[in-house]
């Protein structure tokens, strides 16, 4: 028996269809054993602030809950803590949060409790990473009354209820009586209370029979926790999670590679979940901020770009789709349908490169330097063919894969601020789950403050005064103004050949034969939408 | 008695060499609060970590400290979690003490390498032996290209073919993590691979050079069993260079298993270096080193001492 299922948004639209109304019976208990996922990699923390993460805090979310949700199949907000929310304003939104509600503590979740859970997340002082979603204003919230919770953007924000979507809410007693714990110990209000993380190891979670979901179906629908208990077991080798998966030993592989995944589907009749998702593999290079000055010249950049084979980058990453010259997938509010991906043509860059240097441009002594980081997968393949492609059309480069603690400050304004006139591609993964442009332009184009080092913008390298005028203007409207000012930046940044979109990246999850998994573009496993197949 | 006390002597003198070495290395790769907490960390909080931490004070005020906690065993607490945006300053209270990480990390890496050696010394040994029993037979060019192929072979490799065929194809062994010994089968198996090989080819070498040595030829001639002219004549006297390599191949198991446990989820010291540095936890680095080369060290002195016991004609700590 064979089962390879590629599921688009429309096969996941149907699967969860065929979850909540065909026939599925809904237990009140778990009926299986524990649910045992292999991931690529330990968490950093289990903070309530990494909800958000997709890579860093796998599994948390069944733990730690939201407010809202996005509904991964309309795109909609549904309500998960918050019963019913509203816009006060440009810049406020006012939830009523579900009563009867308590965290794994025990502590009730009252509106005091809500608000400084929010307050401890988006804490400008914290500096969390959660930042990187950020809008241009900072984010406070307070209890109105014993049910209503007010968030406040000090700025106007389309997308606050998006940011509300991504901010865990985590029991505030932990914080004020056992501080040290909130980082290893998470308390939510989740289908799951968390139980232990052995460093190196895993961390796990046993079902939670006071869960408020149970009864709750406008929440998460008809499903109902199926496991008693949840694993999540740290493999960083693509084989080896696939193995555990094949020999039985979970029932979930996360992120194999495709090769792997398809294999396994084919020869053994496990299902190889695939979907598009969010996140997109580019190359950023080094434009205004401490960069070589050769890099301001349009010509090298184009013909840096046009060097670069994508479709191949494609081919060498799997589980992929070419991007159409910019770095959000279609249906991304701001997508430019008049855009096209950078075409490959080193014959052109040979040119370009010619051309450059008839007006006096060092080009022979341009070294790129192209630089991932070790935690992306397959990254290193990636770095050497992009090294190849340039070097074919006489750029020459120079090739590394840094671990995050190497890497990262070469990436953000408080550590590339220290180098000077620097030459690199930085080759990256990155998420937009807003399906919008706003926090894509604002994260990797707009201007960085060196006295805000926490802010959104830190990891642009490019500065410009008309560029951010426009994007503040954009940033601040609505509806199909909003759309239309964003297509517009979107186009410029494009012509400017600042950053390279190498691949729209699909995620795939290898599944025990016997269950049945959705997800949204989000892709955080949730244990409620793993059911066994009737 | 000299002679270790001397050796002892110099022991703590090359882990004090080895552990300042780390902690001048540790600051010059940059500022260690900026590295702990990360680029994206405010000044307020560097600022309170640098003043909690000491980092602030003069380098070699902040070594003499270092090292007289360390006196004392207290490494200091890790910092992995940013625990200076809390509120506290006392990052004593609020850290978890490194050596409390290393060494629950120990006993994996101890049960790993005992598990390796284990397969390693008996079949390296009798591969050696046997091959040298019987110079150029069939038995000897197997074992010679077994060996060669031990040594040779990459562990990446190895350790996912064991993983596939021993426990997707068979269903006998779990693919990694850590539990009970059936955990351990497949990691030490993998990294039992090289220390065979060198084990072997080592005692196949130290064995032949006895074999043609005349109280060989001796104890043939007075009838001994062949058996015993091999296994009790002749190993004896060709342990010493047998033990030197089993020393070497477990100060390697012990410090450098670090592919295997991370094919195989092993939570031993390894892995942990490899997270220590990946999470720049500047005090987990320095305890993690400083305890494997204290580890090192004794597997050393141990070797050293172990000559004497297998062979008491040599006399430790002289020219002899």
């Amino acid at each position: 028996m064979r089962h390879f299922s590629a599921v688009s948004g429309l096969l996941a639209a149907a699967a969860l269809c065929a979850v909540a109304f065909a026939g599925v019976q809904a237990t009140a208990e778990p009926t299986r054993g524990t649910m045992v996922v292999a991931v690529n990699q330990e968490p950093q923390d289990l903070a309530a602030q990494g909800t958000y993460k997709e890579i860093n805090a796998p599994g948390l979310r069944n733990v730690i809950e939201t407010l809202i949700a996005v509904d991964p199949v309309s795109g909609d907000f549904v309500p998960v803590l918050a019963t019913a929310w509203e816009r006060v304003d440009g810049s406020t939104l006012r939830f009523t949060i579900r009563e009867g509600v308590k965290f794994h503590d025990g502590t009730d979740m009252t509106s005091e409790a809500v608000a400084e859970s929010i307050n401890w997340v988006w804490s400008t002082e914290n500096a969390f990473t959660i930042q990187e979603y950020a809008g241009p204003g900072a984010i406070t919230a307070a209890a109105m009354d014993d049910s209503t919770v007010e968030v406040r953007s000090s700025e106007p924000d389309p997308l606050l209820e998006f940011r509300m979507s991504l901010n865990g809410i985590s029991s505030p007693a932990q914080l004020a009586e056992n501080p040290e714990r909130h980082f290893d110990t998470p308390i939510g209000t989740g289908p799951y209370s968390f139980v232990e993380w052995k460093q190196g190891q895993y961390w796990s979670a046993s079902f939670n029979p006071d869960w408020w979901g149970m009864s709750a179906e406008e929440a998460y629908g008809t499903s109902k926790p199926a496991f008693s208990d949840l694993q999540f077991v740290f493999r960083s080798e693509d084989a080896a999670r696939v193995a555990m998966v094949q020999s039985g030993e979970a029932q979930i592989a996360m992120f194999p590679s495709a090769d792997e995944c398809g294999r396994a589907a084919d020869a053994d009749g496990y299902n190889c979940v695939t979907g598009p998702s969010t996140t997109y593999l580019y190359g950023r290079l080094d434009h205004s901020l401490h960069a070589d000055e050769r890099l301001a010249d349009p010509r090298v950049r184009e013909a840096i770009f046009s060097a670069i084979d994508i479709a191949g980058i494609v081919d060498l990453y799997g589980m992929a789709s070419v991007p159409r010259g910019q770095l959000g997938p279609k249906g991304t509010i701001g997508f430019n349908d008049a855009l096209a991906p950078y075409s490959y043509d080193p014959a052109h860059a040979m040119e370009l490169l010619e051309s450059a240097k008839a007006d006096g441009i060092d080009v022979e002594g341009l070294q790129i330097e192209i630089v991932g980081r070790d935690t992306t997968p397959r990254i290193k393949p990636i770095v050497e063919a992009l090294g190849a492609m340039l070097d074919m059309a006489g750029i020459s480069t120079d090739l590394k894969v840094q671990t995050p603690a190497e890497f990262n400050p070469r990436v953000r304004i408080t550590g590339y601020s220290n180098e000077p006139g620097r030459q690199m591609m930085q080759v990256h993964v990155k998420q937009n789950p807003s399906g919008d442009y706003g926090l894509l332009l604002l994260s990797n184009y707009a201007c960085p403050n060196i006295d805000d080092p926490t802010g959104p913008s830190r990891s642009s390298v490019y500065c410009d005064e008309e560029f951010d005028a426009k994007l503040f203007e954009a940033l601040a409207s609505f509806g199909d103004e909003r759309g239309e000012r964003m297509k517009e930046l979107v186009q410029y940044v494009h012509d400017r050949h600042l950053i390279v979109p190498l691949a729209l990246l699909d995620r795939g999850h290898l599944v025990e034969a016997g269950l049945e998994f959705t997800f949204g573009t989000d892709h955080r496993i949730q244990a409620v939408y793993v059911r066994p197949t009737e | 008695m000299v002679y270790l006390v001397r050796r002892t002597a110099n022991s703590v003198l090359l882990l004090l060499l080895t552990v300042s070495f780390v902690f001048v290395a540790g600051r010059m790769i940059g500022d260690p609060a900026l590295n702990m907490l990360g680029p994206g960390a405010t000044d307020v909080a560097l600022e309170k970590l640098r003043r909690a931490a000491g980092l602030n004070d003069p380098l070699w005020q902040q070594y003499i400290r270092y090292v007289a906690n360390l006196l004392q065993g207290d490494f200091g607490v890790s910092y992995r979690f940013g625990f200076s945006v809390l509120p506290s300053e006392d990052l004593d209270s609020l850290g978890q003490p490194v050596i409390d990480i290393v060494l629950e990390r120990l006993p994996a890496t101890f049960l790993l390498a005992a598990v390796a050696m284990g397969i390693a010394v008996p079949s390296g040994i009798l591969m050696g032996v046997v091959a040298a029993a019987k110079p150029r037979s069939l038995a000897d060019r197997v074992v010679t290209v077994v060996a060669l192929a031990g040594v040779s072979v990459v562990q990446f490799w190895l350790g996912l073919m064991l993983i596939v065929f021993f426990s997707v194809q068979l269903g006998w062994l779990p693919t990694g993590g850590y539990g009970g010994l059936e955990h351990a089968i497949l990691p030490a198996l993998t990294l039992a691979a090289r220390p065979i090989g060198r084990i072997a080819q080592i005692a196949r070498s130290a064995m032949l050079d006895e074999m043609s040595k005349p109280y060989i030829v001796t104890a043939r001639a007075k009838g001994a069993h062949e058996w015993r002219v091999v296994f009790l004549h002749a190993l004896k006297n060709a342990a010493v260079p047998i033990i030197t390599m089993i020393g070497d191949e477990l100060s390697a198991l012990l410090t450098g298993a670090i592919l295997v446990e991370k094919i195989f989820a092993w939570p031993g010291i390894g892995l942990l270096i490899i997270d220590s540095l990946t999470r720049s936890d500047l005090p987990l680095i320095q305890a993690s080193i400083a305890v494997v080369a204290a580890l090192v060290v004794l597997v050393n002195l141990l070797v050293d001492l172990s000559y004497r016991i297998v062979n008491p004609r040599i006399k430790l700590g002289t020219e002899n």
